[in-house]
């Protein structure tokens, strides 16, 4: 725990040395919001009405939930070569502290300014008219939490490849680029050809945004979301540990060939 | 097994030490063929030798020797392709966290560093990694801050250092668990004698004579080596070419060159006759 505090308190440290960064950030989300809400105004409210009261608010979830996906499959990756080219996680594994710690711990920082994100980008669609009237929001943080539990499962799978290849992780290009035209993130997945739908329905981001939309604009609660529980825990419980395992090898190959620290 | 038997007086023993790198085959042959099935590249060849507990022991060998090789695989980092290594009176390849919980290093990294953090915030965050607790951490880097004199600029941001406070802090950073022994890779390269004398006496007074600690210095400064090795160990393409007392290795090379001759000369001297074993070998 108090490495991890380690870890979030270095991180808080650099972001806030770059200032202008954060402010830019927070303009660069009103600024795509206010796309979603001008083209929401041209939408059938009809294609959506299953999970969404309208086209905005539906794309203000999938915007915002797309935001933990990348942070889920990039960030582990993301710190293991920066610190690979900064060349502080040589001096970090020789500490006594696992490999899985510092990558897990590298990634907190980048979870937590994610969570804030989210949190930001759903005040400003409530500013521009979306209503969370009657939300059900444990059920929606349960969902998020077992989401987030396999994007970072998904994520440290990307990092293993990272760490024996270097570059051209091909995880993190396959699964962000399939999730993101099949998962329902800016239209609902029903549009697609019936042969497509049914692999929507293998992906976790499918099921979690179906949930997380029902349970924030519909008052779903965790009798009617079942299925969404059970898909993404039963998700989260196969991409955990082979997750950990995949990493586990790339560790020790990377040990045997000296490249862990080579970028 | 030279060292097996003694291993209570040696910090850290090699015993036949083979290391082997992959080498990829060029083309697209290298992309399809499995790590084992590539060519390979020989880092370390069989070095067997034994670092003594409360000595300064100097590992001499030009850029890709294979010293920085034989200092990860002590802590660790990278995993020997054969022989047995001992550190501190475990196998480092299985019980690495509990070695490196033990033993300080010094990387010969300069970048190592978190650059936008001061040298505090940078020892403050290692000081955690090793698992010690805020007060600690605090008191210890005031301590180590007088011990290496850098206390006027250890809230100055990393990016400012010059190069001998960069070398400073990685010292620092390498006390602050208050280690057995230290692995120091090249710590005192690219520093101006007025920066490295003071470290090199640090090393020596206050670490080992005064502290007992265990220093595995790995130099291609033969003036370092002086100064500072009570025994050495002479390293050339992966090969240990001889293993032994500082004076021993400057009385075989004497008789050999003549009185006169530096450890500088000794060093050529039994790197060309290597090379020359090595030519006619072809």
């Amino acid at each position: 725990m108090r490495k991890a505090l380690a870890f979030l308190k270095r991180d808080f440290l650099i972001e806030t040395s770059y200032r202008l960064n954060f402010l830019l950030s927070l303009a660069g989300m009103v600024f795509s919001v206010a796309v979603f809400y001008f083209a929401g105004r041209i939408v059938d409210p009809s294609y959506v009405r299953e999970t969404a009261n309208d086209y905005f608010s539906f794309a203000l979830v999938g915007m915002a939930m797309a935001m933990y996906l990348r942070t889920g499959l990039g960030s582990f990756a993301e710190s293991v070569r920066e610190e690979q080219m900064m060349g502080t996680l040589e001096a970090m594994m020789s500490t006594p502290t696992s490999l899985t710690t510092i990558i897990l711990s590298s990634a907190l920082w980048r979870f937590l300014l994610t969570s804030l994100s989210v949190l930001a980008y759903l005040l400003i669609g409530a500013a521009f008219g979306v209503s969370f009237a009657g939300a059900n929001i444990p059920a929606a943080l349960l969902l998020l939490a077992l989401t987030v539990i396999s994007y970072a499962a998904l994520g440290i799978i990307s990092a293993s490849f990272i760490i024996v290849f270097k570059r051209g992780d091909p995880v993190n290009w396959v699964v962000s680029s399939l999730f993101i035209l099949l998962g329902g993130v800016f239209f609902p997945y029903a549009v697609l050809p019936g042969w497509l739908r049914f692999f929507s329905r293998l992906l976790p981001v499918t099921w979690s945004l179906d949930g997380i939309r029902a349970s924030l604009f519909k008052g779903a609660g965790f009798s009617s979301l079942w299925d969404e529980f059970l898909a993404l825990a039963v998700i989260a419980a196969v991409l955990v540990p082979l997750g950990l395992f995949l990493f586990a090898l790339a560790v020790r190959h990377a040990r045997r060939t000296g490249s862990l620290v080579k970028y | 097994m030279p060292f097996a038997a003694e291993s209570s007086r040696f910090a850290v023993t090699f015993t036949g030490v083979v290391k082997d790198y992959p080498r990829p085959l060029p083309g697209w042959r290298s992309f399809f063929l499995p790590y084992r099935k590539q060519g390979v590249v020989r880092a370390l060849d069989g070095v067997s030798l034994g670092v003594r507990r409360g000595s300064v022991f100097g590992l001499l060998g030009t850029n890709g020797a294979g010293k920085t090789t034989l200092m990860k695989i002590a802590l660790g980092l990278l995993l020997p392709t054969s022989g047995r290594v001992e550190v501190l009176g475990q196998d480092p390849g299985r019980r690495a966290r509990s070695v490196r919980a033990r033993t300080g290093m010094v990387l010969g990294e300069e970048r190592s560093f978190y650059w936008r953090l001061s040298g505090r915030r940078n020892l403050e965050f290692f000081a955690a990694l090793h698992g010690l607790d805020p007060q600690t951490a605090g008191r210890r880097i005031e301590e180590l801050a007088d011990l290496l004199q850098m206390r006027e600029y250890l809230d100055a941001p990393f990016s400012d250092y010059s190069a001998g406070m960069r070398q400073k802090a990685a010292v620092a950073r390498a006390l602050l668990h208050d280690p057995e022994l230290l692995l120091l890779d090249e710590p005192t390269r690219s520093l101006s004698p007025e920066a490295s004398y003071p470290l090199q006496d640090f090393i020596a007074g206050e670490l080992v004579s005064g502290r007992g600690k265990t220093v595995l210095l790995a130099t291609q400064d033969m003036e370092e080596a002086e100064r500072l090795c009570e025994e050495v160990g002479v390293l050339h393409r992966g090969r240990l070419l001889y293993t032994g007392s500082l004076a021993g290795l400057l009385r075989e090379g004497r008789e050999r060159l003549g009185e006169g001759a530096r450890l500088g000369d000794v060093f050529v001297d039994l790197v060309r006759a290597e090379e020359s074993r090595r030519e006619g070998g072809r």
